[in-house]
């Protein structure tokens, strides 16, 4: 198991150096008129005291750009790997100050959704399974295909038109009114919990689906094990057998689950944040993203990946854990 | 079972008899009649079609390609029509202003009208007296202001400097200033200076001049009194009447028009005889009855567009629809064959090896190219012949005349040897000459138009004057056009706005659903439903491309991977693990904003897009396989078809991948559910189809624009709910697929 872990771990750090590359020889291919942009920025926050042609100079030493992709590559891995990711072009901070900031607005947004998720799904989806093929089960069915097949843009537009543009009854769009400042610790937590409802409901809306269909699936296969017909053939009423018996033994490939959600916890909801307008790592790398700034896209791709990697290996630590056959090989 | 009922029904009499010899019949219970064999794909379907959702699922599916492929056809719109609507309202037309400022005319400096304004300010509260002088002086010189029409607050004034003509003393010695003092002058001083008489007029060049005569010491000075400038609030417009009035008769312009186009050299009109001289280069003259020219007229050609041949840079000859003007090196040349051809009256010519017909109508020749398309129109256009009136309104001696007549509200006056008759009505004053034209029209109204192009008739002057004193907030009036165009006037700050209907060709940007267009028009002003039907082909074929791709990928490298094992598998796998670790959303960005900055055009970022979609999706499908084959190699069949000793890619081909295709099929239809709407978030973020191509993505994103979204619900909602029913039914197909597939699950 350790040999395992420990060969799974490196393999895990091979394809975090491998994925970062080609993320990087793609940024390689944005014409050279960002670094430009950039250095006359620089030399214009700067007062003119250092020309721009210099500062392209050192711009382009710093971040490799003056070499071939190797060599730049290098240059950029040398210092990631001191968790120095330079200074991001557009907010003009280290990037990983920026990143500081912003994660928790995600990760606070993406745990309410989870727990939303958790309760809205499971219990659909064991109705789902404990009804099949009744009408019951077509509804919650089709309603989980529907969720699934909704565009998350969309999913948000509709809700921002519904209850932010015709009836006022949410924030169009922010994290924080006006008169934030104004308010009480109180007031300022109803505040930001008024501006999460509607990005929490499409999140939610959005991932409902798969989590109520895997619920069901896993029930109705439960449901057919020998255990549950010898619960049965006891003569336990039908509450015990569902709750106690059938739903503990569903959680088993649920447990998995959870473990792979870890990248959107941290990664960010892209569109969600930007439609509405969320401080969040999403809304901010995709805006410095669309302008090029290379560090924090290099930053953020490589993040993803890190914690595409580590959710892999947790959830295959925890096969291991919730399924002792597993461990054996 | 169909088929064997359709077998039945065709050999009805057989299967009668098959019936009467079946049933007395007792049939064992392992009689193979019994058991109907179908064959695994008829199970699958037979299953499939059991399947409620999965049939909504299918019906959705047809309907939506048929939506999208054979719609257009009945379409009557084209992919990128951009609609247009004819709106009519009020534009500006012409300012009206009564002049609150005396304008000046004749040898002024700006320090002498400084000085006149302030001495006549300095006088006004008096009340001005006909006559009434008022001396100022401009550095240190003198001038006199002399009233000529003591109208209220806006008097006429001449003003007048002093001139030393000449001095006489004692002895008759006379030194004059000029050296041309005449007999007249000479006399007149001798009389003076003997008799003493009073008499100060005197005929000096040719104009009475009052001249005065001052004694110092021993010394006679005679000073004239010369005309400066003339100040006066009245704006001089010239109005040759019989022009005027003719230019404004659409009738008499278009009888003159098609005796032009006709090559004749006279029309009548109003039993009166005009006479047409020139020719269509240098223009022609339209004289009147009497001999006097009226117009100048001038032939106006308005070039259309043609398609010319081209050779582009590969030798290639290509048609391209260019302006007429710039592909013709000599447009003189051609006018020339035009105008001959005109005047022989043929019904067409050639030019440069190409034929062009000519089709005159009443009042244009129109001229088109051998595959019909309008080349040249030409038409008329009318100038007033400049009359020796024009000038007159700008000659200072002549206002002086004038304006002392209107003051002495005289009925006529004489200039330069003719004379001039005055029609005062209160107001205006119109001028007419000997012969009864009328001539200047003087008003204190100004007004001007507003645009370049807009050339003020006379009578809309006139319309206007009449309604802005009598302070009515409407007039029709004849425009240059010679229409009847109805006017409004607006008063703003003394100011007389005239704005007129004009129609103006607008976008039909975001109009609401009509009959003509179902679902409205979109920000473009495209049809929304047209450009739905053309988006649901890209994104529909995006999703086959894409998903086609991902399974050519994954199957090669997943099934290599399965079958072979060992290092192969490992090497390829990571290799999997590899393009699966690339964060999905932000390389496309990435890609997005790399195609964005490299310029690359509709068509070939579509490519790139799908190939991106491609290479980012194929490792889910390359696990799947290898996972299948994985499992598929240690069963019993395999084993039995390798010891059978089959070559390795029969056992591949033939009992390996039909195993695996159920999983595919299930595997591509919900992923092509997937790949749409991956394409309608990229179009979305804007890194989608651009235009002119449509995606229901491209459409979509458009609800970016808070206005569209508010206000323009038909352009989102709709296309929206394709992409939902659509990936719903792909959805629906694809679990429909998997459980007929697999019934195991289906308990």
């Amino acid at each position: 198991m350790w040999k395992f872990l420990v060969r799974r771990i490196l393999l895990g750090i091979m394809i975090i150096i491998f994925g970062a590359f080609i993320t990087y020889a793609v940024i390689r291919c944005l014409p050279a008129s960002y670094m430009e942009k950039m250095a006359r920025q620089l030399s214009a926050g700067s007062q003119g005291r250092v020309k721009w042609q210099d500062m392209l100079e050192v711009l382009n030493k710093q971040y490799g750009m003056d070499g071939s992709i190797l060599s730049g590559y290098l240059t950029w891995l040398g210092q990631a790997v001191r968790f120095n990711f330079g200074d991001s072009w557009m907010y003009m901070r280290p990037v990983t100050d920026v990143f500081g900031e912003v994660i928790w607005w995600s990760v606070l947004m993406n745990i309410i959704t989870i727990i939303v998720e958790v309760l809205v799904s499971i219990p659909l989806g064991i109705l789902a399974a404990r009804k099949q093929y009744k009408p019951t089960d077509y509804i919650v069915t089709v309603f989980a295909l529907a969720c699934i097949s909704l565009p998350s843009f969309y999913i948000g537009t509709v809700l921002k038109y519904f209850f932010a543009v015709r009836n006022q009854i949410f924030p169009l769009y922010g994290l924080t009114g006006r008169f934030y400042n104004d308010l009480g610790t109180w007031g300022k937590i109803g505040d930001i919990a008024k501006h999460l409802v509607l990005p929490v409901a499409t999140l939610s809306i959005l991932s409902i689906g798969s989590l109520m269909r895997f619920t069901r699936t896993n029930m109705l296969e439960v449901m057919n094990a020998d255990f549950i017909r010898t619960a049965r053939a006891k003569g336990l009423p039908e509450k015990t057998v569902i709750n106690k018996h059938a739903f503990r033994n569903t959680l088993v490939p649920l447990v998995t689950v959870f473990a792979g959600l870890l990248p959107s916890f941290f990664g960010g909801a892209m569109i969600t944040e930007t439609i509405f307008q969320i401080p969040g790592i999403g809304f901010k790398s995709f805006q410095a993203m669309m302008q090029g700034d290379i560090p924090f896209a290099m930053f953020y791709t490589t993040f993803l990946t890190v914690l595409t990697q580590v959710s892999l290996i947790l959830s295959d630590i925890m096969y291991a854990v919730v399924d002792p056959r597993v461990r054996v090989n | 079972m169909n088929n064997e009922e359709k077998d039945l029904n065709q050999q009805a009499p057989q299967q009668k008899n098959l019936a009467q010899q079946a049933k007395p019949q007792e049939m064992a219970l392992d009689d193979a009649r019994r058991v109907k064999v179908l064959s695994p794909g008829m199970l699958v379907f037979k299953r499939f079609i059991r399947n409620k959702l999965a049939v909504i699922g299918i019906v959705i599916l047809v309907v939506m390609f048929l939506f999208s492929f054979v719609g257009p056809l009945f379409s009557p719109y084209e992919r990128a029509q951009i609609f247009t609507k004819e709106v009519e309202e009020p534009g500006k037309y012409a300012t009206g202003k009564f002049n609150t400022d005396p304008l000046l005319i004749g040898d002024y400096s700006s320090s002498m009208k400084s000085a006149f304004l302030l001495a006549l300010g300095n006088e006004k509260k008096n009340g001005f007296k006909a006559g009434q002088e008022i001396s100022f002086d401009v550095n240190g010189e003198p001038y006199t202001l002399r009233i000529i029409n003591p109208r209220t607050d806006k008097p006429t004034c001449g003003i007048f400097g002093t001139k030393l003509i000449a001095s006489i003393d004692i002895d008759g010695n006379m030194t004059a200033s000029t050296t041309d003092v005449d007999e007249g002058l000479r006399e007149f001083l001798l009389l003076h200076y003997e008799s003493r008489s009073r008499e100060t007029k005197i005929e000096y060049k040719g104009v009475t001049i009052t001249a005065d005569v001052a004694k110092v010491g021993n010394k006679y000075y005679i000073a004239s009194e010369e005309p400066v400038a003339l100040a006066s609030y009245n704006i001089y417009t010239a109005t040759l009447g019989k022009v005027a009035e003719l230019q404004s008769d659409v009738e008499f312009l278009h009888t003159v028009s098609a005796a032009v186009m006709n090559g004749d050299t006279s029309v009548s009109y109003d039993e009166k005889n005009y006479t047409i001289r020139g020719d269509a280069v240098n223009g022609y003259l339209l004289s009147g009855p009497d001999g006097s020219g009226l117009f100048n007229i001038t032939r106006n050609n308005r070039f259309g567009k043609i398609s010319v041949e081209k050779t582009d840079d590969k030798g290639n000859t290509v048609n391209e629809e260019v302006e007429f003007v710039s592909t013709l090196e000599d447009v003189d040349a051609f006018l020339a064959a035009l105008n001959e051809a005109v005047d022989t009256e043929a019904g067409s010519f050639s030019f440069d090896d190409k034929e062009y017909s000519i089709e005159k109508t009443e009042t244009e020749i129109h001229v088109t190219n051998s595959s019909n398309e309008l080349v040249l129109s030409v038409a008329n256009s009318f100038d007033p012949v400049k009359t020796k009136y024009d000038d007159l309104k700008d000659d200072m001696m002549f206002r002086f005349e004038l304006e002392s007549a209107i003051a002495k509200n005289a009925s006529s006056f004489a200039y330069g040897g003719e004379s001039y008759s005055i029609v005062n009505d209160g107001a205006d004053v119109n001028v007419l000459n000997a012969q009864g034209d009328d001539i200047l029209m003087v008003s204190d109204i100004a007004c001007g138009a507003d645009y370049v192009g807009i050339e003020l008739t006379v009578d809309f002057v006139k319309k206007l004057q009449n309604a802005m004193r009598s302070n009515e907030d409407s007039f029709t009036f004849v425009d240059q056009y010679g229409e009847e165009t109805d006017a409004k006037i607006n008063i703003v700050n003394g100011n007389y706005y005239v704005s007129t209907m004009q129609k103006t060709s607008l976008i039909d940007s975001r109009s609401a659903p009509s009959s003509e267009h179902l679902l409205g028009t979109e920000v473009n002003g495209m049809d929304v439903f047209t450009r739905l039907m053309y988006g649901g082909r890209v994104s529909l074929i995006v999703g086959f491309v894409v998903v086609f791709f991902e399974i050519f990928l994954g199957v090669i490298v997943g099934g290599i991977s399965g079958f072979f094992g060992g290092v192969v598998d490992t090497i390829l796998m990571r290799f999997v693990e590899l393009f699966n670790a690339i964060p999905f959303y932000p390389m496309l960005i990435i890609t997005g904003s790399v195609m964005d900055a490299q310029q690359v055009d509709a068509y070939s970022r579509l490519m790139l897009t799908m190939a991106i979609l491609g290479i980012l999706g194929w490792t889910g499908i390359a696990r799947i396989v290898r996972g299948q084959i994985l499992s598929l190699r240690e069963q019993d069949f395999m084993i039995a078809a390798e010891a059978t000793g089959i070559r390795t890619s029969r056992r591949i081909f033939k009992h390996l991948v039909p195993n695996v295709m159920p999983l595919l099929i299930v595997n591509a239809t919900t992923s092509l559910g997937g790949v749409i709407l991956t394409e309608a978030t990229l179009g979305f973020l804007g890194l989608g189809v651009k235009y002119p191509m449509a995606s229901w993505g491209a459409i979509v994103t458009q609800v970016n624009d808070m206005q569209v979204m508010k206000t323009a619900w038909w352009i989102w909602i709709p296309t929206g709910l394709f992409i939902m029913t659509t990936v719903l039914g792909f959805n629906f197909v694809g679990d429909g697929l998997r459980d007929a597939f697999d019934p195991k699950m289906k308990r």
